[in-house]
Formats: C-alpha cells, sequence, structure tokens
C-alpha cells in the first residue's frame, strides 16, 4: 500500500477514466474512448474492467471478482488479489454482500441490486468487427445507425444453419439507439442485462473503450419476429453439488463412470446454496 | 507545512465521483455533497467536483468569482475556455439557460462524448414537478419536484431540440447541498 497510490493507478489516469465512465452512463451502449493504461498484468487479460474498478473503488467498497462465474479461477484469484493489495479493501465470494462486482463472462444468478456495480470485463467492444474491420467505418456506421449489414449477418446465418449461430457475446440493442457487444456472456444472461437495476459498466483495456448500461436501461437481444431470440436451454440440468435448477451449468464428464456431471457456473451462488442447506 | 484544504485529492475526489456516477446514472435522484462543503475554505460545492473532474487536458467555463476560478486553474491544471469549447460548464452564478445552451457544445452524431455537462446552481422558489422517464428510472417513472430555475434550464434544453445521441448532460446544485442530474437521453413530462 505504501508504495503506490489508492488503487493502483495515479490520480490524473483516474480522472481521464471517470469523465469516460460519465459520458458512457449518459449515452447508454455508446462506446467511449479512453487512454487505456499500463498495468502490471498483460492487456487481454481484463485489463478495461481492471482500470475501471481501479477508477472507482474506494475504501468502504466490498469487492467480488468472478471469472466465468468462478471466485476461485487463477483470473480471479489474481484480480481480487491485485486489487486488495493497492487497495485494502474487503473482497467476497457472496454476491449480495458485494458493492462492486468485476466479472468476466457471467452475470451473477442472483439478480443485483441498485446499490451495487457490476463491472463487466470486454476483449471487442465492438459488434460491428465481425462484419466490417475497419474502425473508421464501424464508427460512422453507429452514427447513421447503419445496422443494415448487421442485420444481414444475422440473415445469413439463418439461411445457412437455420438459426443465428452466435453464443457467448450475443449482440444486443440498447434504447433502440446502439448495438451493443454484452461482452462474451452466454445467451443465458443476455436477458438479465434488460431492465436491471443494476449499473453495468464495461471496459475494454486492448482496444480502449468503455461503455455502460445505466439501471433500467432497455437492452434487447437481436431477433427476427420469425426467429425470437432463445438461451442455452438449461432445462433438466441439476447441480450435482446444490441441486439447483434453471441457472446456468457447467458441464463435466467423468472419464471412469462416463456420466455427465452439471455444476452450477456461478462458485459463489453454489457455495451459498450449499452453505444454507448445510445450516437446514 | 499548512495544507490549504482539507479536502483529500484521492479518497474525496473518489467520494465524489461517485456521488457523482450514481447521480447520472439514476437522473432525478438527489445525492449529498454538502460534507466537502467545509473542506475547502470556500466554494466547496464547486471546487470538489472541479478536483474530481478537471485536469489539464480539459477545459471549463465559469461565470462566478474570478478567483475561484483561479483557484480551480492552479488545483486541477485546467484552464478557463469559451461556452463554445468548454467540456465542463460551472455556472454558480444565475445564467440565461438558452444562451448557453445554444453556445455550448453539443457533441456529434459520431463523437457524441465530445460534449459538455453544465453544472449549475439552481436554488430558489419551488416550481414544478415532473415525471422523467428512460435510462437510469424504473418503467414507472420518477416524480421530481424541480425548482422555476431547474424548469427554466429543462425547457431550454428541450426547446434546443438535440437530436439523440448529441444533447449535454445537466448537473443541478442545490442550496441544500445536494445535487440533481437529468442525462440527456432523459425524457421530462411537467405535472398539470
Amino acid at each position: 500500500m505504501k508504495d503506490f497510490n489508492f488503487a493502483f493507478l495515479d490520480e490524473g489516469s483516474k480522472r481521464a477514466i471517470r469523465r469516460a465512465l460519465l459520458k458512457a452512463v449518459a449515452i447508454p451502449g455508446y462506446q467511449v474512448p479512453f487512454g487505456s493504461r499500463e498495468l502490471p498484468i498483460g492487456r487481454g487479460w481484463g485489463t478495461g474492467g481492471i482500470q475501471v474498478t481501479l477508477a472507482i473503488i474506494g475504501d468502504g467498497d466490498v469487492l467480488k471478482v468472478m471469472d466465468q462465474g468462478s471466485d476461485d479461477s487463477v483470473n480471479a484469484i489474481s484480480i481480487r488479489n491485485f486489487v486488495m493489495a493497492c487497495t485494502g479493501v474487503r473482497t467476497t465470494t457472496d454476491s449480495e454482500a458485494a458493492t462492486l462486482i468485476q466479472s468476466r463472462h457471467r452475470i451473477p444468478e442472483i439478480p443485483m441490486r441498485n446499490d451495487q456495480i457490476l463491472v463487466l470485463q470486454v476483449p471487442l467492444p465492438e459488434p460491428l468487427r465481425m462484419t466490417e474491420e475497419l474502425e473508421s467505418v464501424t464508427k460512422k456506421m453507429h452514427a447513421e445507425m447503419d445496422y443494415a449489414i448487421m442485420w444481414l449477418a444475422l440473415y445469413e446465418n439463418i439461411v445457412r444453419v437455420g438459426e443465428i449461430e452466435l453464443g457467448a457475446d450475443y449482440p444486443v440493442m440498447v434504447e433502440g439507439r446502439y448495438i451493443m457487444a454484452p461482452s462474451p456472456i452466454p445467451r443465458f444472461d443476455n436477458p438479465k442485462l434488460h431492465m436491471s437495476e443494476t449499473l453495468c459498466l464495461f471496459g475494454a483495456g486492448r482496444e480502449k473503450k468503455i461503455y455502460a448500461l445505466p439501471p433500467y436501461t432497455d437492452v434487447r437481444s437481436l431477433c427476427f419476429e420469425d426467429h425470437p431470440f432463445r438461451v442455452e436451454d438449461m432445462s433438466g440440468r441439476v447441480c450435482h453439488l446444490c441441486g439447483a435448477r434453471d441457472v446456468y451449468m457447467d458441464e463435466f464428464f467423468d472419464s471412469a463412470s462416463g456420466d455427465r456431471l452439471f455444476q452450477c457456473s456461478d462458485s459463489g451462488y453454489c457455495e451459498k446454496r450449499r452453505r444454507a442447506a448445510s445450516h437446514e | 507545512m499548512r495544507a490549504k484544504h482539507d479536502f483529500d485529492m484521492v479518497m474525496g475526489a473518489q467520494a465524489v465521483f461517485r456521488l457523482l456516477l450514481d447521480s447520472l446514472a439514476n437522473p432525478g435522484r438527489q445525492a449529498g455533497i454538502a460534507r466537502y462543503e467545509g473542506q475547502f475554505k470556500r466554494c466547496g460545492r464547486w471546487l470538489a467536483p472541479a478536483i474530481t473532474l478537471l485536469d489539464n487536458e480539459t477545459g471549463f467555463y465559469w461565470n462566478g468569482d474570478p478567483d475561484v476560478a483561479d483557484e480551480i486553474c492552479f488545483l486541477t491544471g485546467s484552464s478557463l475556455a469559451s461556452l463554445d469549447r468548454a467540456d465542463f460548464v460551472f455556472l454558480p452564478e444565475p445564467a440565461d439557460p438558452g444562451e448557453i445552451l445554444r453556445s455550448v457544445k453539443p457533441g456529434s452524431d459520431e463523437d457524441p462524448h465530445d460534449s459538455a455537462m453544465i453544472i449549475a446552481g439552481t436554488g430558489g422558489r419551488p416550481g414544478a414537478n415532473a415525471t422523467l422517464r428512460g435510462p437510469g428510472i424504473p418503467p414507472e417513472g420518477r416524480d421530481v419536484p424541480f425548482s422555476t430555475a431547474e424548469r427554466a434550464w429543462l425547457e431550454a434544453r428541450d426547446e434546443q431540440g438535440y437530436e439523440y445521441p448529441c444533447g449535454v448532460e445537466l448537473v443541478f446544485f442545490r442550496d441544500g447541498g445536494e445535487i440533481l442530474s437529468v442525462t440527456r437521453k432523459v425524457a421530462i413530462r411537467w405535472a398539470m
């Protein structure tokens, strides 16, 4: 703590990121460019989310870091230890106890509240990149709300294979104005963004973009009238640890028995359920 | 060595930023900034957000005491700018909303973030109630009592007719040490 500033970043860097965050909140779904800073972590390992977290975190916050739903992955532990080391904040694995949650590729199963903030790490913030490689062109497309090429790509996908093949990072329309990449969360989590009570902040460190969804923002997954959006089918799957149903599951294969096992992807949620069950 | 202000440039700025973030994320909801007033010799309610937001990459407009503007320049490295170039427009003194809004930068379709944030002191008589709708506001809307000065700002904003995503953010500093924001996408309906 003594060797560097609170929350690692210098105050000038925080100020620049904070200004970008305020603009992002004011223009939901719009990608605000920012001067992404160097961190003691390689770009592509969550530096966008970390910079957002470091710019907003205060000594009264309680932090949860999750990676693909897990509190225990190397990425989650490394980020949590780093933020703890340079802020001294308390941490938790309980999403309900956290005031600030940084996540890679998942939104917690328990709906978040208005007094919480969700920070999502974003590898590719530009949803139009799959159809157009030039940043100058995609920027103009967003400006003119010219999303025909995106709709065409989705339509061609349906013509070719009968459905929209996109899994994670399924694009959404924000407030009927901007197409936005929700970060590589599974389609299962897309509906959680619609009218969420929580402020969601998205940081893309390598691509130097920040964007946001204020609470109660209209967020619709792209689809056609005759090809409605659908989430991954989790019906019939039961967590082998806590017995949960209707949540996003990871699938495991037991090579000895040949059994397929399912387990809650959100490890904090699963742990909380097991703890509650053991107290009953 | 004696510090010129008691404001903590690290933790204080973080706390003020979170107030602003919460305010902009939840338009029409009041947030208290009064506790930072006493941490400066004077004009704390203006210096606290100025220190939080400004640096040498930003320009600001100020219509109040020139000594305070000098203080802001000294503390932040920011410089005064004309209305049409200012990133932040601080209005501690009364101003004509229509004139200000005609002059400030509203951004462009390609760069809507290159727009001004107006921070205006808006004490005075109670005006009228309005229902706000839009991002940051529950689906049923948020009923907010506005002062006459705030109503003038909001009506001038609507008259200006910015086409989203262009626009400006309005942050009102109320007499009781509260701030209240209205972002560009928020729609306002006045009670009859």
